[in-house]
């Protein structure tokens, strides 16, 4: 067990620049006038908790509570403004699924670019390159270049790529439900997998009863600081209280 | 222990490279770091002397120009009929002592009047002494005199001094030019410096590997960490990037090769009556210039949008962002790489001598390569705030396409202009790469320092600006 994720007084400010400057004409102007007006927009305030090895964490709250947000500073994306986030280990952010995808390339040069952009060794992904072959279903397709593909390969061939390489974190936002319906079981089954091969999971969703099933804890965040922090079902009975009520 | 001794393999592995390369390096520059050919300016040949008839006597006093002075060619011009076998006799003295004599018959003079001195078995003083020439024949015989020099696109006025016909003084100079060699003290310091880099390097591994050791936190370390786990997505950029480039055109690679021949076709047709008599080999120096420069000016500009045009990337998964700009500049290299082979075509057409200081191309590539990383992450890093930068960038280039000397040569720049115009790094890149293409020697280490300068200085700038940004790029893509 020990600690794997550290995240300590973190804060993350927005400095949302009012005039809207991208010139450096602009910019100039604006500075000699004195009118560069900044607007200060938290997006965290000061969010501190700790996640063990193994555990699958699911976060929760309103739209614009900064669930998003944390799991860039988690995925080291977002440098926070305050405080500072650690992670022992290798991450694997499926914030976008497919991001680092070149279209025109082929799925297998994909595999490898996605791959290395997560920070993998060529020996790595060679030994693992026939398993997410197959998990993907793509067959020959595999060398044809990726903008021949239908939405729903692509998303396949993210998929498999993003959980076959056996991240130590996993961080998921709202993206469980891949393919079709055949293919949704398949990728559930190999995210239950992964939880309880020992992979340490953060997940955003909206979807309750999914939190419910997948989760040992939860984590409620509201404008930027932690609402909640506990045992899953305590906390999502709170937040769809909090949810009923207002 | 294992790693203990897998260390001890690298730096050992280390050490022989870099006694290989150190001595491959010194068997290369030793004699062009000991000497260096020079030669005096030509005096125009404004007009001819009266005719020199027996008794009559020239003194021409010049100023010794090199070190070791080898030939002294002189302009005559012989009346028609005149034997061949008669003899103009050159004798040479200095601060009153004769130093020696020579005998030419006029049978040696070629049609175009020049006659060649060859200066063995008269050993002149140092360099800057003012000796004497002392010119005597047998009639039928005139020199060639004159005022002016041709430097470069200008006419300069000579200090005109020292021409005596018969002990009368006139005004004007023979035209007379002094070949040589000029001896430097560098190959004396590439030793003590080769070992002294050398200690210095070895003293930087041996700290990292204590460190290591003692689990201590060191920044090089950390670095060369990082650089172990992301060389393949490194790799795995520049591939693609090189693959993509030509992956829609029938040609393909092809291209990196056609480009500079085209380009350079293009120049020549334009430029060749204009520049193409003053510089040696002009297609040669011409295609070196353009590979050089299109360079400079292709990965400068991919590095530029290497950060905003992976927005879509970074803002969905971390990784190193110097990757970007620097995968860009590595995978054109590849491109500058190909066209070196139509430059290597280009010299053996035109009867170009292959010598060993071809061996030096990649010092040359190196040096431009940092210099580029250097100015892409700078670039890459204003481009993130300022999309004017782009705009910028494309006219800044245009200047400096104009205030290098890719198709022009580098006598058309007045003098006053000279030593601004040398700063420019690309001039000296240029110099470089056309010392030892076309002129099959070293350079001085005062290019290599200057160019190291550039490169190393860029560098250092590039990496600060875009270590101190990099943090907020994802805020303002």
């Amino acid at each position: 067990m020990g600690e794997i994720i550290k995240v300590d007084h973190v804060s993350m400010n927005f400095r949302m620049n009012v005039n809207h400057t991208t010139s450096m004409k602009e910019w100039v102007i604006a500075k000699l006038k004195r009118k560069l007006q900044y607007q200060d927009f938290f997006a965290l305030n000061d969010v501190s908790f700790s996640v063990q090895r193994g555990e699958i964490v699911g976060i929760i709250g309103t739209n614009g509570s900064g669930k998003s947000t944390l799991l860039k500073v988690i995925s080291g994306i977002y440098k926070p403004s305050k405080g500072t986030a650690v992670t022992a280990g290798r991450v694997a952010p499926m914030l976008e699924l497919g991001s680092g995808f070149d279209y025109e390339l082929s799925g297998r040069e994909n595999i490898f670019l996605n791959g290395a952009i997560m920070g993998y060794s060529e020996e790595f992904l060679h030994s693992k390159y026939d398993e997410i072959v197959e998990f993907s279903e793509l067959g020959e397709f595999i060398e044809q270049p990726l903008k021949t593909y239908s939405s729903g390969m692509m998303m396949r061939l993210a998929f498999s790529v993003a959980t076959l390489v056996d991240p130590e974190i996993l961080i998921v936002d709202e993206i469980l439900a891949v393919g079709d319906e055949r293919f949704q079981k398949k990728s559930s089954e190999r995210m239950m997998n992964l939880m309880s091969g020992g992979t340490t999971v953060l997940m955003v969703s909206h979807n309750i009863s999914q939190i419910r099933a997948m989760c040992s804890r939860t984590i409620w965040l509201q404008h930027g600081q932690i609402r909640m922090d506990g045992d899953v079902d305590e906390v999502c009975d709170a937040y769809l209280q909090f949810m009923q009520t207002t | 222990m294992q790693s203990q001794k897998g260390f001890a393999k690298g730096f050992l592995l280390f050490v022989v490279i870099y006694g290989i390369l150190a001595s491959l390096m010194y068997w290369v520059v030793r004699d062009d770091w000991q000497r260096t050919a020079v030669s005096t300016d030509t005096v125009n040949r404004d007009a001819l002397l009266p005719e020199l008839a027996a008794g009559d006597e020239i003194d021409q006093d010049f100023e010794i120009s090199a070190d070791s002075l080898q030939l002294i060619t002189l302009y005559a011009n012989l009346r028609p009929g005149v034997s061949p076998d008669s003899q103009l006799i050159v004798s040479f003295s200095s601060e009153g002592q004769v130093l020696g004599e020579k005998k030419i018959s006029y049978g040696e003079v070629k049609p175009d009047g020049e006659l060649v001195i060859s200066m063995d078995k008269i050993s002149f003083p140092a360099k800057g002494t003012i000796a004497t020439a002392t010119l005597q024949a047998e009639g039928g015989i005139s020199l060639w005199y004159g005022s002016s020099k041709t430097a470069g696109k200008f006419q300069v006025n000579v200090e005109t001094s020292g021409l005596r016909v018969s002990g009368e003084p006139v005004e004007g100079e023979l035209v007379l030019i002094q070949k040589g060699e000029l001896f430097l003290p560098y190959t004396n310091y590439f030793w003590p410096i080769a070992i002294g880099i050398f200690l210095v390097v070895s003293a930087i591994i041996l700290y990292c590997h204590y460190c290591r050791r003692k689990e201590k936190a060191n920044k090089i370390n950390k670095g060369i960490d990082l650089i172990k786990q992301y060389k393949y997505l490194l790799k795995t950029l520049v591939v693609r990037d090189f693959k993509i480039k030509y992956k829609a055109s029938m040609l393909g690679v092809l291209w990196s090769f056609l480009n500079p021949l085209l380009m350079t076709f293009v120049y020549m047709f334009v430029f060749s009556t204009l520049f193409r008599s003053s510089i040696e080999n002009f297609v040669v120096y011409l295609m070196s210039g353009i590979i050089l420069f299109n360079y400079f000016s292709e990965s400068s500009n991919l590095g530029m949008q290497s950060i905003v045009g992976n927005a879509g990337l970074i803002t969905k998964v971390y990784m190193p962002k110097y990757i970007l700009p620097i995968s860009k500049v590595l995978s054109s290299a590849i491109n500058l790489i190909i066209s070196l082979i139509p430059l290597l075509i280009m010299m053996a057409i035109t009867g170009v001598r292959f010598s060993k200081s071809l061996l030096l191309i990649p010092v040359v590539l190196i040096f431009l390569i940092l210099f580029c990383v250097g100015v892409s992450l700078i670039l890459a890093a204003a481009m993130v705030y300022f999309r004017d930068v782009q705009f910028l960038w494309g006219i800044f280039l245009t200047v400096l396409n104009f205030l290098s000397p890719i198709f022009y040569p580098e006598t058309i720049i007045p003098a006053r202009f000279i030593t601004l115009y040398h700063m420019n790094p690309m001039y000296q890149y240029l110099f470089f790469m056309r010392t030892i293409t076309i002129g099959g020697i070293s350079p001085t280490p005062v290019t290599y320092l200057y160019c190291m300068l550039a490169s190393l200085g860029t560098l250092a700038v590039g990496l600060f600006i875009f270590r101190k940004c990099q943090s907020q790029f994802v805020l303002h893509l």
